[in-house]
């Protein structure tokens, strides 16, 4: 009995990481994904926006708006000179200093003792450059399930829910309804406007002719007239 | 203008269900009908111009031939169609007027065309008031602008065939003209209570005349 409480734990547990492995795919998956479209939706947002300096009136402008603009200026100016000589610097800098660094320690490095030293840190930084590309593959495998995933969770969703909105008998009941009634109100609005155009027309024309206006009411015919 | 509308229409509950059409709801009525006919005429010179070209049957050339008997067939191919289409008009108007009173035009704009008495057309009514549009059309429309100034609001087409065009519909008129109706209708209700009260006071002093004199100076109730 107690054997059969400890497997169903188990299971239970490993159900459990199975459900937090594809949570976690699913998280990441998303964030992938959704990072990706928001880049590209960004990009082109970017394109559409983009400003012409001949547009801008370059006079008039406040000292509080110079001083905005200047700043705003100088942030995308520092920027650009980041991307352009800083990072380069920064790179030739190290090149720089990883050779000093070498020339400096080659005597000590070089001798037998350190060659002991040497090798069991090659074996170590091979074991770790290992679990790196282990790691990697994974990263990889699990990145590419997870974006499936991901697109699978959301157009399934939509999918499910237009087929909840096609089915619902309600909501499908609500738009007829509604669609009939605005025929119905728009046909009547037309139909209130003809009679009224008819009483104006009629009342032109006998004006201008000095007509006498009818005496006989207009008497209600037949079959209408019992319906009523 | 507000003494003939207020009499010629009920003006408290706002319906005119029942009562005659006017021009412009009629004419509107036509206009539609006229559309949709010109639908179906183009739908069927199409399948028939089709059904030729599928043949490589080229009716004006037949009808340019030499040989007689050809061109006799060309033209009774062309007066049969003309014939088909002159029938489709005249089913299109008097098969609707026969069957329900109502055309698609007058469908939409809530019309009906009904006897005198208020019951269908007959055959031969509808008959006649299809020959009545063209009466009605020859000498300028005149027959149709009729509608404006008869007093029971029937062309030409309509007298000739003792029909008359009702609101099928809970018709009403719109908030202005109805406004407008009201307030004529309260003047009138005012000027007949004052006529009334005249008359009133008319009476009882030609009454009051025939007995004693003392009675003549009494004041009269108002």
């Amino acid at each position: 009995m107690a054997a059969i409480e400890g497997e169903d734990e188990t299971a239970v547990e490993a159900v459990d990481d199975e459900m937090l492995e594809a949570f976690t795919r699913l998280l990441v998956g998303a964030l992938v994904e959704g990072s990706e479209q928001f880049r590209e939706r960004l990009k082109t947002w970017d394109e559409k926006t983009a400003v012409s300096p001949d547009s801008l009136a370059t006079t008039g402008s406040s000292s509080a708006e110079q001083l905005r603009h200047t700043l705003i200026g100088a942030l995308f100016h520092a920027e650009a000179h980041l991307k352009t000589r800083q990072i380069p610097l920064f790179k030739r800098a190290a090149k720089v200093a990883f050779y000093s660094f070498n020339r400096l320690t080659a005597p000590v490095a070089n001798t037998r003792v350190s060659r002991s030293v040497n090798g069991r840190i090659d074996k170590l930084a091979a074991r770790g450059e290992t679990f790196v590309d282990k790691w990697m593959a994974t990263g990889r495998i699990e990145e590419e399930h997870g974006r499936k995933l991901a697109l699978m969770a959301t157009q399934e969703d939509i999918d499910e829910f237009i087929n909840y909105l096609s089915q619902n008998e309600e909501l499908q009941d609500l738009i007829t309804e509604q669609s009939m009634s605005l025929a119905t109100e728009s046909m009547d609005s037309v139909r209130e406007r003809t009679v009224t155009s008819d009483a104006i027309a009629e009342r032109f024309v006998r004006a201008l002719l000095r007509r006498p206006p009818r005496r006989t009411l207009a008497p209600t015919t037949g079959n209408e007239q019992q319906n009523e | 203008m507000s003494n003939h509308l207020k009499l010629t229409t009920p003006v408290k509950d706002n319906s005119l269900k029942g009562y005659y059409a006017g021009f412009v709801s009629r004419f509107m009525a036509l206009v539609i009908d006229i559309i949709v006919l010109s639908l179906i005429m183009l739908i069927f010179h199409a399948s028939v111009a089709i059904v030729l070209n599928f043949f490589n049957i080229n009716v004006s050339v037949l009808l340019e031939s030499d040989n007689r008997l050809t061109t006799a067939a060309a033209a009774a191919f062309i007066l049969l169609n003309l014939m088909i289409s002159l029938f489709m008009w005249v089913f299109y108007f008097v098969g609707a007027w026969v069957l329900v009173g109502q055309t698609v035009g007058k469908r939409i704009l809530g019309l009906k065309v009904t006897s005198l008495d208020g019951s269908l057309p007959t055959f031969k009514q509808a008959l006649v008031r299809y020959a009545g549009y063209w009466l009605s059309a020859i000498p300028l429309f005149t027959g149709f602008l009729w509608v404006l100034v008869d007093d029971e609001r029937r062309g030409w087409h309509d007298k000739i065939s003792y029909t008359c065009v009702i609101y099928s519909w809970d018709a009403r008129r719109g908030p202005w003209l109805q406004q407008k109706l009201l307030e004529a209708q309260a003047i009138e209700a005012g000027k007949h209570k004052t006529e009334a009260q005249q008359i009133t006071r008319q009476e009882a002093n030609q009454a009051a005349g025939g007995s004693t004199g003392s009675q003549t100076k009494k004041r009269l109730p108002g």
